[in-house]
């Protein structure tokens, strides 16, 4: 079997292990396609943790645990059939939905075509050196035997260090490796480049996200809802699809106006933003990251899952499957590298932090323990490693030992001026938000977009929490630098630019934001686009993030 | 940060951005979008030139050549070892490393020394042919009485001296 197809092989056993449990959590959408993957090297990266813990064999552990989820989806599908995901429905006719599929189609073939074309640097076999050293070397540890792999994870004669890293670059090689008979570095090399790819797409489709359902905010006039059923209409069945447009009024009994209906053709401008910056994103991501996406390396795959849990998670509405797609994210973030591991602790934080605000005051009493308690899941699954490597005493746990005091405000400098010529997209991101903030806050609050004071707290939690380990770690700093601050900052850059391009769709709504904010509503009363008459975002307008449609809990809007 | 929105008229809307002209509102989002874009736009042009430096024929020989060498000490050692034959890696750091880049995936280490069957080590600085960029991989194996045989990996060669040039870290 030659590369090709064997990483399509490979790509379909894990999307087998990861499609019922993504379509749970994400249900049925564009973005469910790249994540299904994804999801499925995470059920890679938890067998590799039970195999090492328990032994048994890596493969057996595999099917089992796919077995498993999926046997526990269609469990609670079977007891709650209002949880399992729904057909797309069909455009109800309006301009609004013809458009907003059309956005979502033309972003998806648009950035899957971009990820094509970028992908052509797999065209040249480049094998990097911590690929063929560590991720994809202890792909076969995975295959041997039980007591073989704990030699060598103990053993002091193999002098890697690295070996402790999580393990589902590893583990989904081991996959490949086991599916098609194909050892070589080179299929491990093609199936991270394409696990990379997944991850930088449905980041990036955050974007075309954003920007659909910002145009159908700020064009979502309440008027008569010609059979409209209240909550439980189809307007919330298509936001949680995610497929149609958030015809969000639904619930208060009145229904948005089609996007483009009078208000010309700045109407869609936020659509169309969305997937020109998506695509954009795309070359972008790539370019920062290159050539370590396509050579085996681990930073591209948890730095751009970390930008698409930032971007779902704390940027966009906060929707079920929104939440669903952050919780894949940060399990391939923490389970993918330590300084994923980090940034992935940081952005379950900040997302439980975040939903838990979103709840409303006076369901907060009842609610609150529920992000709590995902946060805390999401923790122990990507906890489970580095506990697991202290328990089995495996070679290179770190020590709490760290570099004298004294050392650190150089450490500090060294860090400061290793990282800068990697992050100057924050010298356009800064400014940008500090203008989007000022002037734009309505509109992004109008269009269903999260503050990006999110990211950038993400962003400084992802940065602080690598150079806090720069700074203290006991290595040699300026060659520690000159061989990772590349790579290890790939995360802050790309969520740089992904802020950069959040506020292109959200600006490119203003002159709808206007147009519309004139809009009377039948009581003579102003009222601004996607708010009701008090000036909040109507009920539902972005749906709720437990459960659209019949069972609308009341969502977040964008805190 | 902006105190959090609520669905229902939630008190904390941001201070006096209500009261901006909706002129200067439309004119920054213009403005933002524009200059948003272009920066995306001219970083993606970047990015698409990071990603053809992959495709240039130096990057695609060196390329080939780290996947020869590798390839070529992985014939050689086993064609001195067996998969399940456990085995001691000896060597300076830097060659222990590359032998391992080269077998370390499915090469059985012992679970101590003395269980070994085999010492696998790199020889460096061979000339001729029946090396790997003048590379070799030795077996040392010490039979009854304590007796030592050396072996020399067969197989594969890559012609060519030195290590391979070095991939980016």
């Amino acid at each position: 079997m030659t590369t090709i197809p064997a990483a399509t092989a490979t790509l379909a056993v894990l999307a087998l292990a990861g499609l019922l449990p993504a379509m749970a959590l994400v249900g049925l959408r564009w973005i469910t396609v790249p994540l299904v993957p994804l999801a499925g090297a995470v059920v890679a990266a938890v067998a590799a943790t039970c195999y090492l813990a328990t032994g048994g064999s890596f493969m057996a552990w595999f099917v089992g645990l796919s077995v498993l989820a999926a046997g526990a989806v269609l469990a609670v599908w079977s007891a709650r059939p209002e949880l399992r995901p729904r057909p797309v429905p069909a455009p109800d006719g309006s301009p609004t939905g013809t458009s907003y599929r059309v956005a979502g189609i033309v972003g998806a073939v648009a950035v899957l075509a971009a990820c094509i074309w970028c992908l052509r640097g797999l065209g040249t076999p480049t094998v990097g050196f911590d690929a063929r050293a560590v991720w994809l070397l202890r792909a076969g540890w995975f295959l041997q035997s039980h007591h073989q792999l704990l030699v060598k994870m103990r053993v002091n004669d193999v002098p890697l260090i690295q070996s402790v890293y999580p393990p589902l670059i590893s583990a989904s090689a081991a996959v490949a490796a086991s599916v098609t008979g194909d050892q070589s570095v080179r299929l491990g090399v093609v199936v991270v480049a394409l696990l990379n790819t997944c991850a930088l797409t449905a980041a990036a489709f955050a974007l075309v996200e954003g920007g659909r359902t910002c145009a159908a905010r700020l064009c979502a006039r309440p008027g008569p809802a010609p059979g409209a059923t209240g909550a439980g209409g189809a307007g919330g069945a298509s936001a949680v699809s995610g497929a149609g447009p958030p015809t969000g009024t639904t619930g208060a009994g009145g229904a948005p106006g089609p996007a483009g209906e009078g208000g010309g053709p700045v109407a869609f401008a936020p659509m169309v933003v969305g997937v020109v910056a998506a695509v954009a994103l795309v070359f972008v991501g790539f370019g920062i990251t290159e050539p370590f996406t396509t050579n085996g390396y681990a930073d591209p795959l948890w730095s751009m899952a970390a930008v698409g849990a930032m971007a779902y998670g704390l940027q966009l509405g906060g929707r079920r499957a929104e939440q669903g797609a952050a919780v894949i994210f940060v399990l391939v973030t923490g389970m993918t590298k330590n300084e994923g591991l980090a940034t992935g602790a940081a952005l379950i934080v900040l997302i439980a932090l975040r939903s838990l605000l979103a709840i409303p005051a006076v369901e907060r009493r009842r609610r609150w323990w529920r992000p709590l308690v995902l946060g805390a899941a999401e923790l122990a699954a990507i906890g489970a490693w580095p506990v697991l490597m202290r328990v089995i005493h495996a070679r290179g746990v770190t020590s709490s030992s760290h570099s004298p005091i004294g050392t650190w405000p150089g450490r500090a400098r060294a860090t400061a001026d290793g990282m800068a010529p990697y992050l100057h997209v924050l010298v356009l991101a800064a400014p940008i938000a500090v203008v989007g903030g000022l002037v734009l806050s309505r509109v992004r609050r109008a269009g269903g977009v999260g503050n990006d004071w999110w990211s950038w707290v993400a962003l400084a939690g992802g940065l602080t929490a690598i150079g806090g380990a720069l700074v203290t770690g006991v290595g040699a700093i300026e060659p520690w630098l000159e061989t990772t601050v590349h790579r290890v900052t790939e995360f802050a850059a790309l969520a740089g630019w992904w802020i950069v391009a959040m506020w292109a769709v959200v600006a490119a709504g203003a002159p709808s934001w206007e147009r519309e904010r004139r809009a009377v509503l039948p009581d003579g009363t102003a009222a601004r686009p996607g708010e009701g008459p008090d000036g909040e975002p109507p009920p539902a307008a972005l749906g709720g993030p437990h459960g659209e449609g019949g069972r609308m809990d009341p969502g977040p809007t964008a805190p | 940060m902006s105190p959090v929105v609520s669905r229902h008229g939630a008190p904390g809307r941001g201070p006096g951005v209500g009261r901006l002209p909706p002129a200067l509102v439309v004119a920054a989002g213009v403005v933002v979008a524009v200059v948003a874009l272009v920066g995306l736009a001219g970083q993606a042009v970047r990015g698409n030139r990071t990603v053809g430096v992959q495709l240039e024929s130096r990057t695609a020989h060196d390329a080939k050549l780290d996947d020869a060498f590798y390839q070529c000490l992985d014939v050689q050692a086993h064609s001195l070892v067996t998969p399940g034959q456990p085995v001691e890696l000896v060597d300076d750091l830097a060659d222990l490393i590359t032998l391992l880049k080269g077998v370390g995936s499915w090469v059985t280490i012992a679970d101590s020394p003395s269980t070994a069957t085999a010492r696998l080590s790199l020889r460096d600085g061979v000339a001729g042919p029946g090396a790997c960029l003048g590379t070799v991989v030795v077996a040392q194996y010490t039979g009854a009485g304590g007796r030592t045989q050396v072996r020399v990996g067969t197989g594969a060669s890559v012609a060519g001296h030195g290590p391979p040039p070095a991939p980016p870290l």
